[in-house]
């Protein structure tokens, strides 16, 4: 799971929840991480955050990944502390408007989320008001499958209590109490995530593979194929594994398990 | 059943849009622009949005009713297809809509007078011949009828345009709206049908085989013209036995005068299209079956097809006299 916050009071419940570690060295933004969690600061304004979604984004390993902005923001009708996910974002002056998909269950409130350049002080519209969702989505939409990206804000000012300058201790508080809003999104998008990603098994066996034999592009993408394939057509894992300890190179490998895929192909 | 509604803005007070916010009082509605900024944006997942679709509702401004290849059709000569709705209820493994669509969400279009004007007008280019005009294509006719209503606002407009010809294609057996109205000589409603081992392989959410000959007989009872589509044939383990079966289980409940049309379609699919959809199921056993690409299409091995084929011919011929039974081929590239 990544996540990509502002400012570093936003981070910190997730720092602490996850139990992240600083990366170390020179990075052009603050990276906390664990195994399975990767957070990066972005600073505040849409620039900050276009680069920094792209530097996140650029630290993956090409899977299908998932991915929250999650942050603090103004917001025209919803009260304090109430977290929404965003489900419409502009910007005045741009012509991408992004729907995140609404898969999720969720008995989170959803919003319109306007990205602007300075804060809203008045509040226009009963929307949501932040300076960085839009750029967020520009980026990480052109890469990440949309439906893996969701935008989750929690309301620090509205018309009854208006924005007068940033309050860390706030933005920390308001984020910690909503930290199981988070966790439940996030677990949801994994378990999606999980159903589109290829299935860890055939991974391994295509890494044994590429260090047991020389192999080529193309028969990497045959080989995966061919285990795809196979998986879906139920050929047991002690068959498959006969066939890989019997083959010397790949092409007799791509062989057997081609003939013995072959009786399979009728659906039963 | 629905929790997201999106909408044009352009549409916001169409009375069918009304009528959904208020039937879907508790869903979130977000308006737009054009549905195209909902629909169109790649990077999204079918399979993924098929679990809990949105629906999005839209004007068709575009063209609305289009030609059919002329290798399809149930025996007419000018035959069109039109759409007042994109993808489906059912979640058919087979379905082109998979590859074609970057999104599973259900997109109606509630201007339907506007589909019946151009109907109306295409169907007058031909006044002494009745043109034909397919419903069934890019979404299921009857599956959402609870929700959109479509056929019971098409039926009176065909009922006055004698010459202009519907076919409804569905699996559903939500066929209340046509039990409860007056046959009408130039309305077929055509039941699409695998064997029920496939069905239940294949076809997520689809009422049972059985379910479906009900809703044929009931359909006779009334005096409709029915229509059985075996498309696409799907090869497989005890395929005699299982077609035989389910021709018989048909014709048995279902009286063959009420039969207009049966048509046999090989299962065919554009190669991009059976690219994006064994990307979206890898573990699908139908994307791995013995398959073939043939021109720019992915189909059975032309040897299998014609053998199913012919098969299928040959069971339904003991039930069916040949100038009801229609081929469609895929158009040559």
């Amino acid at each position: 799971m990544n996540f990509l916050v502002a400012l570093q009071p936003e981070a910190r419940p997730l720092i602490e929840k996850f139990k992240l570690k600083k990366r170390n060295g020179t990075h052009p933004f603050s990276v906390f991480e664990n195994e399975t969690h990767r957070l990066v600061i972005s600073g505040i304004g849409r620039v900050q955050a276009a680069a920094a979604t792209g530097f996140l984004l650029g630290q993956q390993d090409g899977r299908p990944q998932t991915m929250i902005n999650l942050g603090i923001a103004g917001h025209g009708s919803l009260d304090l502390g109430t977290a929404f996910l965003a489900n419409r974002i502009f910007h005045s002056q741009e012509k991408g408007i992004y729907y995140p998909p609404a898969v999720l269950e969720s008995k989170i409130s959803k919003s319109g989320l306007q990205t602007v350049d300075a804060p809203e002080k008045d509040y226009p519209e009963p929307i949501g008001y932040d300076m960085e969702a839009h750029a967020v989505c520009s980026i990480a939409f052109k890469s990440v499958t949309r439906e893996l990206v969701q935008i989750i804000k929690v309301v620090s000012d509205n018309p009854s209590s208006p924005l007068t300058g940033f309050d860390p201790k706030l933005a920390t508080d308001l984020l910690f109490e909503n930290l199981s809003i988070v966790d439940e999104i996030s677990e949801q998008l994994e378990a999606l995530e999980g159903e589109i990603s290829m299935d860890s098994d055939i991974l391994a066996k295509l890494a044994e593979m590429k260090a047991k034999f020389h192999i080529t592009a193309t028969q990497t993408h045959q080989l995966e194929k061919l285990l795809q394939q196979a998986h879906a057509l139920g050929l047991g894992p002690n068959e498959a594994r006969k066939l890989f300890d019997s083959s010397t190179d790949t092409k007799i490998l791509l062989s057997s398990l081609e003939d013995k895929l072959a009786p399979l192909r009728i659906l039963k | 059943m629905i929790d997201t509604i999106y909408f044009e803005e352009q549409v916001a007070d169409h009375p069918r849009t009304l009528a959904l916010f208020e039937r879907f009082s508790q869903a979130d509605r977000i308006p737009c622009n054009h549905y195209k900024e909902v629909f169109n944006p790649s990077g999204q997942n079918f399979r993924l949005q098929k679990k809990k679709p949105a629906l999005i509702l839209a004007q068709n401004s575009g063209k609305r009713v289009h030609p059919v290849p002329p290798t399809y059709g149930i025996g007419g000569k000018h035959n069109f297809y039109f759409s007042h709705m994109l993808n489906c209820l059912y979640d058919c493994r087979y379905c082109f809509l998979q590859g074609m669509y970057p999104s599973a969400h259900y997109l109606l279009f509630v201007n339907y007078e506007e589909f019946f004007e151009d109907i109306e007008k295409m169907a007058a280019e031909n006044p002494d011949e009745p043109s034909w005009f397919f419903s069934g294509y890019d979404c299921d006719s009857l599956a959402l009828e609870k929700l959109t209503g479509f056929a019971r606002t098409a039926l009176p407009f065909f009922a006055n345009h004698p010459l202009a010809h519907l076919e409804l294609r569905t699996k559903s057996v939500a066929t209340q709206i046509l039990e409860k109205t007056t046959a009408l000589p130039n309305v077929v409603t055509a039941f699409s049908f695998t064997p029920q081992e496939i069905s239940d392989a294949l076809e997520k959410g689809v009422p049972s085989v059985k379910a479906r000959i009900q809703a044929m007989r009931r359909l006779a009872e009334k005096g409709w013209k029915l229509g059985v589509r075996l498309d696409p044939i799907i090869d497989c383990l005890d395929f005699d036995q299982r077609y035989r079966s389910l021709i018989s289980d048909i014709f048995s409940e279902v009286p063959a005068e009420s039969i207009h049309s049966v048509s046999l379609g090989p299962f065919r699919l554009p190669d991009p299209f059976f690219k994006r959809m064994e990307k979206l199921y890898p573990d699908e056993p139908l994307f791995a079956g013995n398959l073939d690409r043939r021109g720019r299409s992915v189909s059975y091995p032309q040897e299998v097809e014609n053998q199913r084929i012919s098969s299928c011919k040959d069971y339904l011929l003991q039930h069916l006299s040949p100038e009801k039974l229609f081929l469609c081929q895929p158009v040559e590239e």
